[in-house]
């Protein structure tokens, strides 16, 4: 018992202190993995939406799954804001979103303009692509079988006597 | 031929009939209390198929037998299971916050208390380095060593301590970390790093782990290399396809097999013993441990860095992923709603997943 004992808590202070050890070395290991490969400078103002959407995420996540161990984070944002490096600036991302949005806004009034009246009763409350695609979708169903045993797909006569 | 079919009434034992309470119970507390289910389900079926009578499911010869032999009694499911770890763990907070990983370190300290409290209470000291890593709260780590170094009747017990407390983190935890911190120091709100972890450091940080760890503890290769070389698929980007089978088909079909190997060690004489209640008990006492010595180093880290490092991350330096994280992330809330650890706390989650397999393999090496 006493011996075994001792054993013990010799694994003890060896194992703990070859975890710190260990761990100490993958900290050092990775200032210096950031030193050498330092990534993308986070946006200031988006630092904490994202972090805040992250951890909604991972709240999240856990919920729907808890799993033994895991779920991935989400990372931080990676927005580059600087102009002179050849990116983007945020400044025109923002203009070009808001240019899209604006398009989109105009292109569904005239959509709804060309929408009929019956189809848009019909389907109140759906969105116009909604309805253009219930449409399309029935207009592309093709028809039932004519009659028993015919295959519309297939390439032969079901009465030719070869099947 | 009616003896066949009917032969199982007669071998109805009280002990059989106690066995399939509890698989009905573990499959209530997976099922109803969402309490981890995706091991706690398998599991609790394993039990129940194992324990029914004159089936012999779990015998050499039977299915629940096969595969035991098969992925169990050579460590291989635990490793397959810890690939799919690997692709799903994202150790960018580590990367970003470095410092961080010490908080990992700090929440072993569970796993060989617990160690010395099995000994204390007349463990043999492989038994209680298998029970010991209950408190590594890590599922994989835990079934790897516990195979390796317990007597097959420990399997079952020690992987259903681990999963349940795992389970139970939300509750065992926070009441820790309210008591071992104040007020001031919860309210703390960390500074978000300034950059983004590079595609070369994710890259290369998973193959310098697999050779310096399997260096510095040869017994934690098997752990530590699949672990990160799931998350090298992850990280890397060429192998989408390798990395969503290491996450979802691979991970999945192990959980089922595991699950139900681990519940088919649990006979009624194996498990029915007084023992059995004192690797609970164990178990229990390592999560404590591993939170109060996460969180007492979160305050030392608080002092050190002049109140920049909220103590409550410290207690998800046990590395039940990612539930203890957001345990922190929880109880910072509590003090104030615009408080967000969450990914603070993923820093020494994942972090202690290292540790944890570091420390099994430490194990490992010096009991085998």
């Amino acid at each position: 018992m006493t011996e075994e004992l001792g054993e013990g808590l010799y694994l003890a202070t060896v194992g703990m202190g070859l975890v710190f050890l260990t761990l100490v070395a993958f900290m050092l290991i990775l200032f210096a993995l950031g030193k050498l490969f330092p990534g993308e400078e986070v946006a200031e103002d988006s630092e904490t939406d994202e972090a805040a959407a992250g951890a909604d995420a991972t709240e999240q996540a856990g919920h729907v799954s808890v799993q033994p161990v895991f779920v991935a984070a989400q990372q931080p944002a990676r927005i580059s804001v600087g102009s002179g490096d050849g990116r983007i600036p945020g400044a025109k991302i923002a203009a070009m979103a808001v240019a899209m949005y604006l398009a989109t806004e105009q292109g569904e009034s005239v959509v709804n303009t060309t929408a009929p009246a019956a189809t848009m009763n019909q389907f109140r409350g759906s969105s116009v692509w909604a309805i253009q695609g219930r449409e399309s979708l029935r207009e592309s169903q093709g028809h039932r079988p004519q009659s028993y045993g015919h295959k519309s797909h297939s390439a032969y006569s079901p009465r030719d006597g070869l099947r | 031929m009616s003896d066949q079919l009917l032969g199982a009434f007669p071998d109805i034992t009280v002990s059989g009939v106690a066995m399939i309470v509890i698989a009905l119970g573990v499959i209530y507390l997976g099922v109803a209390r969402k309490y981890e289910p995706l091991l706690l389900l398998p599991i609790g079926i394993g039990v129940l198929l194992a324990n029914l009578p004159a089936t012999g499911i779990a015998e050499d010869d039977g299915f629940l037998g096969l595969l035991r032999q098969a992925g169990l009694d050579n460590e291989l499911f635990p490793l397959l299971m810890f690939l799919g770890v690997g692709a799903l763990t994202d150790f960018t907070p580590m990367l970003q916050k470095p410092v961080t990983v010490l908080l990992g370190a700090a929440a072993q300290v569970g796993i060989f208390a617990a160690l010395i409290a099995a000994l204390l209470l007349g463990w043999d000291i492989n038994n209680a380095g298998a029970i010991g890593i209950i408190g590594s709260a890590d599922g994989p780590t835990t079934i790897f060593v516990s195979t390796q170094l317990a007597d097959v009747d420990l399997w079952g017990p020690i992987a259903v301590a681990a999963y349940s407390y795992m389970a139970m983190v939300p509750l065992i935890q926070p009441p820790i970390m309210r008591l071992l911190t104040t007020k001031k120091e919860r309210l703390v709100k960390m500074d978000y790093p300034s950059r983004a972890a590079s595609y070369k450091a994710r890259v290369l940080f998973p193959i310098i782990v697999i050779i310096l760890a399997s260096l510095i503890a040869p017994e934690a290769a098997p752990l530590v290399g699949m672990l990160m070389f799931g998350n090298l698929l992850r990280e890397v980007g060429v192998v989408d396809r390798l990395a969503k089978a290491a996450q979802n088909e691979l991970i999945n079909v192990t959980t089922v097999f595991l699950g139900l190997t681990v519940g088919s060690t649990m006979t009624a004489d194996r498990f029915l013993e007084t023992r059995t209640l004192g690797i609970f008990a164990i178990g229990l006492f390592a999560f404590c441990i591993a939170t109060v010595a996460g969180v007492l180093f979160g305050k030392v880290m608080y002092y050190a860095s002049r109140g920049k490092i909220n103590p409550l991350i410290g207690a998800a330096g046990v590395s039940a992923v990612p539930m203890a994280a957001r345990v922190a992330h929880k109880v910072g809330r509590d003090e104030d709603p615009d408080t967000w650890l969450i990914m603070h706390a993923m820093g020494p989650n994942v972090a202690g997943v290292l540790g944890s397999a570091i420390a099994g393999g430490v194990i490992l090496g010096t009991l085998l």
